[in-house]
């Protein structure tokens, strides 16, 4: 069995920046057999008159001032990992839209070109502006323009092959 | 057998390539796709490789060839690309839909190069890194390819490698990333970094190249006039649901 040579405090943070009275750590004990072991923890100080062994070795080894510093260092890193989180999740919702928006577009013009007058138009202009457009609006709008163009063109037909009366 | 139609003589023979395989959202979207390409450049010439339960012989009349003998795989395109018949081709995912009259100035876009495509712009959401020192560049969505016996020896090679690379039970490139198993880019990373395919030129299209395959989710500021080519990228639950067969893998 494996003995502990030496132990280390690394990381240390106030548990609670206001009280300052539990640090956050972790403990890095070595051993003679040349392994390391990491341990997460909470030390703190219950009471004055029987001091914690490990909370004097802290303070007396980092500090209070260092462990100041290494929390505001933790708080910043830690609010800037949120921030960065909600920017990618936001990213992410943005691409997500835009990807649907884009589908429910195809799926529009898809179904705009099934409709019988507007696949064998020949109209090619006002089929382009259905080919161009970029919204779903705009899809509608272009597709209701040509379908109610070659009513018209079939109405004039009609009328022209009519007998005269 | 590859059937054609007639259409009015031209003086070079260029023309598109289109394949859909798999599943009937890629076919409709290859329809669509040949209605965009005609409505902007009533003279273009169209191969379409697909499969025989996907054709619709009322569209028959679209294209200038119609091979069904398209295999029932998600990349049926590296099958279909070495069997053009065209002297310059414009190969375009199905997803794709042509959105403006330049479209007929494409094949002059090859310029003297053998090979033109698209820059991939790290920010659309693939996984592009290779290894820690190479990341994937070329986009394969739209690219012009001449018919010259090197050029189609690669396009071949395309379709070898890439069952290869899905099909081996060991990761044969340890160089490189695991995860690229499945990308098709990857494979033609990997072709034109050989040295059999050092001598076949490749560029950029030029100009602003994001027109000539202008992804759904691209930054506006790539580009100041409208694309050419728009290229929506279908869900996969689309091409899922329109599967003709249903043990086909679709990823």
């Amino acid at each position: 069995m494996a003995n502990q040579i030496s132990r280390k405090f690394q990381n240390v943070t106030w548990k609670n920046i206001e009280t300052k009275d539990a640090v956050n750590c972790h403990i890095l004990l070595n051993f003679d057999d040349g392994t390391t072991q990491i341990l997460k923890a909470v030390v703190s100080n219950p009471s004055e008159g029987s001091p914690n062994p490990d909370w004097t070795q802290i303070m007396e080894e980092i500090g209070a001032d260092l462990i100041d510093s290494n929390t505001t260092e933790a708080i910043q890193a830690r609010d800037s990992q949120r921030e960065s989180d909600r920017l990618t999740q936001e990213d992410q919702a943005a691409k997500n839209l835009e990807f649907q928006k884009q589908e429910a577009l195809f799926s529009m013009k898809l179904e705009s070109f099934e409709i019988e007058a507007i696949k064998n138009s020949t109209d090619r202009a006002s089929k382009a502006l259905i080919r161009k457009s970029k919204s779903v609006l705009e899809v509608q709008a272009y597709t209701t323009i040509l379908l109610m163009k070659e009513l018209e063109n079939a109405n004039k037909q009609e009328s022209t092959t009519e007998e005269p009366k | 057998m590859p059937t054609s139609k007639n259409r009015q003589p031209k003086n070079q023979n260029n023309g598109f390539l289109i394949v859909a395989s798999v599943s009937t959202a890629y076919y409709k979207s290859a329809i669509q796709l040949a209605g965009s390409i005609l409505d902007f450049y009533p003279e273009a010439k169209i191969t379409l490789f697909t499969q025989p339960e996907l054709f619709d012989e009322r569209h028959r009349n679209m294209f200038d060839v119609v091979d069904l003998s398209a295999p029932d795989h998600i990349r049926a395109k590296l099958f279909a690309l070495p069997k053009t018949s065209y002297d310059i081709t414009a190969y375009i995912d199905a997803d794709c839909e042509v959105r403006s009259e330049e479209i007929s100035t494409i094949f002059d876009q090859l310029i003297d190069n053998d090979i033109v495509l698209t820059k991939i712009r790290h920010y659309s959401g693939a996984d592009l890194v290779i290894s820690d020192t190479e990341t994937l560049y070329w986009h394969c969505g739209v690219f012009l390819y001449n018919n010259k016996k090197k050029t189609l020896q690669m396009m071949q090679d395309w379709w070898k490698e890439y069952d290869l690379q899905i099909s081996s039970p060991e990761w044969l490139w340890p160089q490189h990333r695991k995860e690229m198993r499945g990308w098709d880019q990857y494979t033609f990373y990997r072709l034109y970094t050989s040295k059999k395919y050092s001598t076949v030129k490749l560029d950029v299209f030029p100009g602003e190249d994001a027109r000539w395959n202008y992804v759904f989710n691209y930054k506006p500021e790539e580009i100041t006039k409208d694309p050419i080519i728009f290229h929506y990228s279908l869900s996969s639950q689309s091409v899922y649901a329109g599967r003709i067969n249903k043990k086909s893998n679709v990823n």
